[in-house]
């Protein structure tokens, strides 16, 4: 019986290169899949910040637009007797809230960049640009902020000096 | 003797044939599992690209916008972040950029900056629209503002 078992010759390990070959294309399927979506991430978070970008440059634009729209009322009211009562009625329109200063106006306005996010505005407006080299307004503030943020400063409440 | 004879006369088995067949499944399903991977990994080097580009899109469109609010002037804004430009027939700028949008005389992509203007008694507000192209397809639009306002001359001896 062992004569007969040594005369017969066993085959190269049938299955063996059948394991290997599995076992290698899972290898392979699995960093191909990891690569895919790794990229696909990237991908993504790279169109969220165009996104964000458009959005920001568009309120932007629309904030610089505000800007004009005062100008022109703080350019009307330069010419009129009354600036204060001028300006006041002029920059109605703007949407923007206005608070009385020794040197004219300031004016603050909020636009709105996404669900989230707002950009912030506040310009002083001169009632005498002649005084101020000929300029009209100051950007005092050109931020962004959260859209819950309110735009009226807090109380100046005692904190107990003098 | 003569079971001792039939012993020697039995041929040994011979499993090549079987050895063969599975080779021949083991390399065909291998060839199109691999395809099929190259394929996919293909796939995510395109993308990594395209995000690649956006990214330099976003970031040489925002240094653009910076400039332009400051100066106002779509030509004083190419000189400053890209150095070297072209004047088109309808007075656009051009640019040409390489895959990751930085200025290469050598690029594909070409950066389109036109300009618009809102005029007003106080001041203008000019828009500038940032278009990058490949193979004449668009890619990316960005557009950002300028105002400049419009301040009286000094009146000598006033």
């Amino acid at each position: 019986m062992s004569r007969y078992a040594k005369n017969i010759r066993s085959g190269i390990g049938i299955g063996y290169v059948s394991v290997m070959m599995i076992f290698a294309v899972i290898c392979l399927t699995i960093l191909a899949v990891l690569a895919f979506q790794a990229a696909s991430s990237d991908e993504r978070l790279s169109e969220k910040n165009i996104d964000f970008t458009r959005e920001y440059y568009t309120a932007d634009t629309e904030a610089k637009r505000i800007l004009m729209e005062l100008d022109n009322a703080a350019l009307t009211a330069s010419e009129s007797p009354f600036f204060e009562d001028s300006f006041t009625e002029l920059s109605a329109a703007s949407g923007a809230s206005l608070t009385r200063t020794a040197e004219g106006f300031r004016a603050e306005y909020r636009v709105e960049l996404n669900e989230r996010l707002s950009l912030i505005v506040e310009a002083v407006f001169y009632s005498v640009p002649a005084a101020h080299g000929g300029e009209r307004f100051e950007i005092v503030e050109w931020r962004t902020a959260s859209s819950s943020e309110s735009i009226d400063k807090p109380l100046n409440v005692w904190n107990g000096e003098g | 003797m003569s079971k001792l004879r039939a012993i020697k006369t039995v041929q040994p088995k011979k499993p090549s044939n079987l050895f063969l067949v599975e080779m021949i499944i083991a390399m065909l399903f291998f060839s199109i599992s691999g395809a099929v991977i190259l394929n996919v990994f293909a796939a995510a080097d395109g993308k990594m690209r395209r995000s690649e580009t956006g990214d330099g899109a976003v970031l040489c469109a925002q240094s653009c916008a910076e400039v332009y609010s400051l100066k106002g002037s779509i030509s004083e804004m190419a000189e400053l972040v890209f150095g070297d430009f072209e004047t088109r027939e309808d007075g656009s700028l051009s640019v040409i950029l390489d895959e990751r949008c930085k200025p290469s005389k050598e690029g594909v992509i070409t950066l389109i900056i036109s300009e618009s203007e809102e005029d007003s008694a106080a001041g203008v507000l000019k828009t500038a629209e940032l278009v990058f192209m490949r193979d004449n397809e668009e890619l990316r639009r960005f557009s950002c503002s300028a105002y400049v306002p419009r301040i009286p001359e000094k009146e000598d001896g006033a």
